[in-house]
Parts: structure tokens; C-alpha cells; sequence
């Protein structure tokens, strides 16, 4: 059964401001979210990852509000999340019109509680966000929005999620982020190599259409992540969807 | 014509997502509990939603008690996810949980090797004419009704039958999500409602 390809904007808000950094760091405003979300929909977006980078440190109250009006005109599924560390937190963001609730930083410290949440919740519902950076020559899963890290490896932390009732894992890399020049060949072998038994999504440093058709084209990856490209316009969801669908790569043509 | 359309709320699901899609199609009213009878009154079209546990739901039926009168609802029912699999009697997901039991047989476990669970995203679905589209899934159970004839659409693949639609005399049941599926869902609902 073919597994269709998503196509996946991820938007990191801060307060009511879409914004993006470069490594995590160095954020600059971008515009409404609300406005790219719309945009990013009638372009053909299979899906939304909205992410509250500073939802930990200060309230949701913004990224709820951003979801609320999100979901008045857009249907397509949402995954929500920035400093979940709750289950009432995820209570919260499903009713704001949340789909999914992407939970990274509170997973990493409470790994018990991902029986808990699938058992109330339904296990498809979690998707767990993965932050990697390279340190050392090894990956490390990185909690808060890149600036701690957890000391746990990569392939360590994807052993353990696969033996969980989780949805998907979104492996995302720091040290690609915002650089625009392709993800890191390695960070994807080591993927690959972890036969991952879940729908698997990836991204960071997607710069032109050949960057997104060399991720996409490999069977283990089920979705792509692209932020910046898409606010400057270097990819453009339509025309990269043609280039995979030439490809006989499976898409949605909605 | 706008209808009047009534979103049962089971406690687990993506209410504002559902409400703000079938505002699409007429007036939505959220209904909490069936305390009061009238709760049903003046509706054209129950939706039973769900995202979750079958158990989950199963309970919420249970503790207020909405069995029976969703079984006596005359006009269309239509069940999203875990409300189409709670249109059934049992599920594998929690034996011991009790569905409505509106359509004969079961929901099972996905069992064919090659398929990677949950289902979660977009799959090709093929109805009776052979007519293919996309749709949003996000499911690891499947609809398995004794009466094969019921089916209306299943997921295009071979190795397993995958259902996921069904229309037994007014209720219908959709196994993917059609308030996420951008134009493909909204087509399809405004179908059923013209049916």
C-alpha cells in the first residue's frame, strides 16, 4: 500500500509572530502565522506542524489562540506544540483545534508518561519531536528549543520510542536549521539504519527542490519539514509536488 | 439547503476542528449529554466523532447513557474514526468495552505485515466505481462489518481489506477524517448529505 509523501510547513511562532532562526538561534520576525498557515493550505500542504517556542517558558496563551484561528478555515491536520508538559496541556491543545500534540522536552524527562498518554488519548495521537544536534561526532536528542541537552543519543531515544505507543517521530536537525543547504547525509543513514516501525518525518535545511526530492525519494522518510524556503518563496509547495509526482514519488493532489 | 447538524462530544476528540468544518454545511450545535431528550430534536444529521481509546468512548456512551437513543435516531448518523468503530459492538483495541452495536461484526487490528501502523496520513481510497481519491488517516483499528455489501469505499491495496466506508440504511461511517482532508473530505460529506 503506498504510503503518500507529505509535504509539511512547520511554523514556529513566538507571542503572535511567526519567526525563524538558524541553528535555533537568531530568531527573526517573519509575518502573521495565520496568514502563511492560509497560504501554505491553498498551496497544498498535507499538514501543519505548529511549534510555540517560547509556550515553556512564558504561557500557550498565543499558540492557542493562533490554533483557534488556524482551524476556523483550514482543513488539514495539525500537529501543535511548544512546552507541552501535561496531559492537561494536551487537553487544551486538542480542543483549541489541535490534531496531534508534538511533545518533545516533556517526553525526554518523563518517559513514563507515554503509556499514560496514549492509553487516554489513542497512540496515534502523539507525535514526538526529535531536536538533534552533532556534537562529538554523536547526535544528541536536545530538550527547551535546542538550548539543553539531554544527554540522550539519538539512537538510544528511538529504541526506546519504538517499543511505544506513539504516532510518528519528527527528527529535526539544529545544526541544519535555517542554513538551507540540505540535510545531513549521516543524521539520515543513521535513520535508515534504525528501521524506525512508525510513520517517520524529517527536516531542516530544505533549500531548493532537490533537496526536498533527494528526502523524499528514500522509503523510510514519510514526511518533510520545510520552513524557511517557503516564507522566501525558494520552494513553493505546487511546484515541488509536480517535481515528485514526475518522479513517481506518491503525493496528494488535493 | 443548510442543515442542522449535531456533534455529539464523546470528551476525546478535535471538537473545534469538526465544528468549524461542518459550519460549512449549515448550523452545528455541540451536544454534551442526552440528560434531556430533547437533545436530538431538530437535528438533521448526528455526528459521532472521536479521536482515541475505543474505551474512551465506549465509557462516555455508557456513563450517559446515550446508547438508545442514538440506536433510535431516525435521521443520518455519521460516525468519524472512532465514532464509526463505536457503531460497532466490540473492538480488539479493548475487549472488555462495549460499542453500540448498530452494524454486525467488529473492529480489528490491522494485521498485514507491510502496512506500517497507526495509518497516519493521507492513503488512496477506491469506492464502488472504482473512483480514487486521498484522504487523512489516523488509525491502527479497522472496521470489519459481517456484511460486506455495506462497504462503500475501502483503502486501495491488496493485502488486506481495509474499509473505510460504510452506509448501512441511515448511518454511515467514515474511518478517516474528512474535516482534515481538505476538498476531498468536504466533497464527500456534502455527498452524503444531498443522499
Amino acid at each position: 500500500m503506498l504510503e503518500i509523501k507529505r509535504i509539511i510547513p512547520k511554523l514556529e511562532i513566538k507571542n503572535e509572530n511567526l519567526i525563524k532562526g538558524i541553528q535555533f538561534e537568531g530568531l527573526r520576525v517573519v509575518g502573521d502565522p495565520i496568514k502563511f498557515a492560509k497560504k501554505f493550505f491553498e498551496d497544498g500542504a498535507d499538514q501543519i506542524i505548529i511549534i510555540d517556542i517560547v509556550a515553556s517558558l512564558y504561557s500557550r496563551k498565543n499558540l492557542f489562540q493562533t490554533l483557534n484561528k488556524i482551524t476556523d478555515d483550514i482543513f488539514i491536520p495539525i500537529t501543535a506544540g511548544g512546552g507541552v508538559r501535561s496531559l492537561e496541556d494536551i487537553k487544551k491543545l486538542l480542543e483549541a483545534g489541535a490534531d496531534r500534540v508534538s511533545i518533545n522536552t516533556f517526553a525526554l524527562e518523563n518517559q513514563n508518561i507515554l503509556g499514560n498518554i496514549s492509553e487516554k488519548f489513542g497512540s496515534q495521537f502523539l507525535s514526538i519531536l526529535i531536536e538533534v544536534k552533532k556534537i562529538e561526532n554523536k547526535y544528541y536528542c536536545m530538550k527547551n528549543h535546542g538550548r539543553d541537552n539531554s544527554g540522550i543519543e539519538l539512537e538510544k531515544w528511538v529504541k526506546f520510542l519504538k517499543t511505544k505507543g506513539i504516532g510518528e517521530i519528527v527528527i529535526q536537525s539544529i545544526d541544519d536549521d535555517g542554513m538551507c543547504n540540505g540535510l545531513d547525509d549521516n543524521l539520515l543513514n543513521i535513520i535508515q539504519k534504525l528501521k524506525i516501525n512508525k510513520p517517520t518525518v524529517v527536516g531542516c535545511g530544505m533549500g531548493n527542490l532537490d533537496h526536498c526530492i533527494d528526502v523524499l525519494n528514500k522509503d523510510y522518510v514519510s514526511g518533510l519539514t520545510i520552513s524557511s524556503s517557503l516564507y522566501s518563496q525558494d520552494i513553493v509547495i505546487n511546484k515541488l509536488k509536480s517535481e515528485l509526482k514526475k518522479r513517481k514519488i506518491p503525493i496528494n493532489e488535493i | 439547503m443548510k442543515y442542522k447538524i449535531g456533534i455529539l462530544n464523546i470528551g476525546v476528540n478535535n471538537l473545534k476542528s469538526l465544528v468549524s468544518f461542518f459550519k460549512k454545511f449549515g448550523e452545528v450545535k455541540i451536544i454534551e449529554n442526552v440528560q434531556s431528550s430533547n437533545y436530538f430534536k431538530n437535528i438533521d444529521i448526528l455526528i459521532l466523532p472521536g479521536n482515541g481509546n475505543f474505551s474512551y468512548g465506549s465509557n462516555y456512551l455508557l456513563k450517559n447513557d446515550m446508547s438508545d437513543e442514538i440506536k433510535n435516531f431516525k435521521n443520518k448518523i455519521i460516525g468519524i474514526c472512532l465514532g464509526m468503530q463505536l457503531l460497532f459492538e466490540k473492538s480488539e483495541e479493548s475487549p472488555n468495552s462495549r460499542g453500540l452495536g448498530i452494524i454486525d461484526g467488529k473492529v480489528k487490528k490491522i494485521t498485514a505485515k507491510n502496512i506500517r501502523l497507526p495509518l497516519l496520513g493521507w492513503y488512496t481510497c477506491k469506492d464502488n466505481l472504482e473512483q480514487k481519491k486521498n484522504y487523512f488517516f489516523n488509525n491502527s483499528y479497522i472496521c470489519n462489518p459481517q456484511d460486506k455489501s455495506i462497504i462503500t469505499q475501502k483503502i486501495d491495496t491488496d493485502v488486506e481489506l481495509l474499509p473505510s466506508c460504510i452506509n448501512f440504511k441511515n448511518v454511515y461511517g467514515i474511518q478517516f477524517h474528512p474535516e482534515k482532508s481538505s476538498r476531498n473530505g468536504y466533497n464527500l460529506i456534502l455527498k452524503i448529505l444531498n443522499e
